[in-house]
């Protein structure tokens, strides 16, 4: 998904995090909500920055991981629909 | 103290044929005043100084109590973050001079887990204090103790031994987590600072380093006290 018709995604401004040996914790305040995140998806919380969209992270995880492009666009995007769902991302 | 001389600070909300909630309490930070306020108390707590002041709409019996307990457990877990510990959802034991905590939400197996450990020092079945110590992290009791249940048997702190996210299930064993996983599950079970942006980021630290420092488990059990087997040979 890209939010909002093709926008970047950002993250939600209240979310809080911190990244450790590759693993994210994710803390949404207003939901009360926690969520761990793998390598690849910590990764790509990383990567969202609200100017990258959504081709140019797919192109970082390529780079950084050896797994074919198909693959990955496939899991960014159904990483990204998820983490809208729990309105991690805007 | 003060008396409020109002019926009440928040009224329950029941949203039509709806079950009525079963507890609210606000809270914000102004500054380095906290401020919280629930149906039968508001108060506020000024951080440098830690003075504060509680209204309450009743000055004695149960109800006097409950509120005096709530707000202090408020100011408590906030506190902790301040000084870089958290007050846990859980139950701490002393085994061998160390001290494990078992936690989770409620109906985990905290007050369980107290039962089935006969001869151990009990810190508590629903809060524990983690702190950082001159030696690393300590765990104990906190004086809140509800309507009905025992003081605390100590107010000794004890060496932290590991943590434990309790999930009851058929047979024992028990799962060490990442510091990632085990930071998320311990963040899961802080009362009342999560759902507050600016604690957020300071819980975070403080249950992380935690994570990083000691083993955090899930450990699942079936009703049985043979779950001690599996942590650290029982000692």
């Amino acid at each position: 998904m890209e939010p909002d018709g093709g926008r970047p995604p950002r993250r939600n401004p209240s979310a809080g995090f911190r990244i450790f040996e590759g693993q994210a914790v994710v803390v949404l305040p207003d939901e009360a909500e926690v969520n761990v995140l793998n390598e690849v998806g910590a990764r790509v919380w990383e990567l969202i920055d609200g100017a990258r969209s959504v081709e140019s992270i797919v192109d970082r995880i390529c780079e950084e991981y050896d797994i074919g492009r198909e693959q990955v666009e496939r899991d960014v995007r159904e990483l990204l629909a998820k983490l809208d769902e729990h309105r991690m991302i805007e | 103290m003060v008396d409020a001389e109002v019926p009440h600070f928040l009224q329950v909300r029941k949203a039509g044929a709806e079950a009525p909630e079963l507890y609210r309490l606000e809270q914000r930070w102004e500054g380095d005043r906290l401020f919280a306020l629930s149906y039968e108390f508001a108060g506020w707590y000024d951080a440098p100084s830690r003075e504060g002041q509680l209204a309450l709409t009743s000055t004695d019996g149960d109800s006097l109590h409950r509120a005096v307990e709530n707000f202090l457990r408020v100011v408590t877990a906030h506190r902790s973050l301040a000084e870089g510990g958290f007050l846990l959802h859980g139950a701490g034991l002393v085994r061998g001079g160390r001290a494990h905590v078992f936690f989770g939400p409620s109906g985990a197996g905290k007050t369980t887990v107290t039962l089935l450990s006969d001869g151990d020092l009990i810190l508590g079945d629903d809060l524990v204090l983690i702190r950082r110590g001159e030696e690393g992290y300590e765990a104990c009791a906190v004086p809140f103790r509800g309507l009905y249940r025992e003081p605390p048997e100590t107010d000794r702190a004890f060496p932290l031994a590991g943590c434990y996210r309790l999930v009851q299930a058929p047979t024992d064993s028990l799962e060490r987590l990442s510091p990632a996983r085990g930071a998320g599950e311990l963040i899961s079970s802080l009362p009342f600072v999560v759902e507050n942006p600016s604690a957020t980021v300071q819980a975070l630290e403080s249950v992380s380093r935690v994570a990083e420092a000691l083993p955090v488990y899930r450990l699942h059990f079936r009703k049985s006290p043979e779950f001690w087997d599996l942590l650290s040979g029982g000692n």
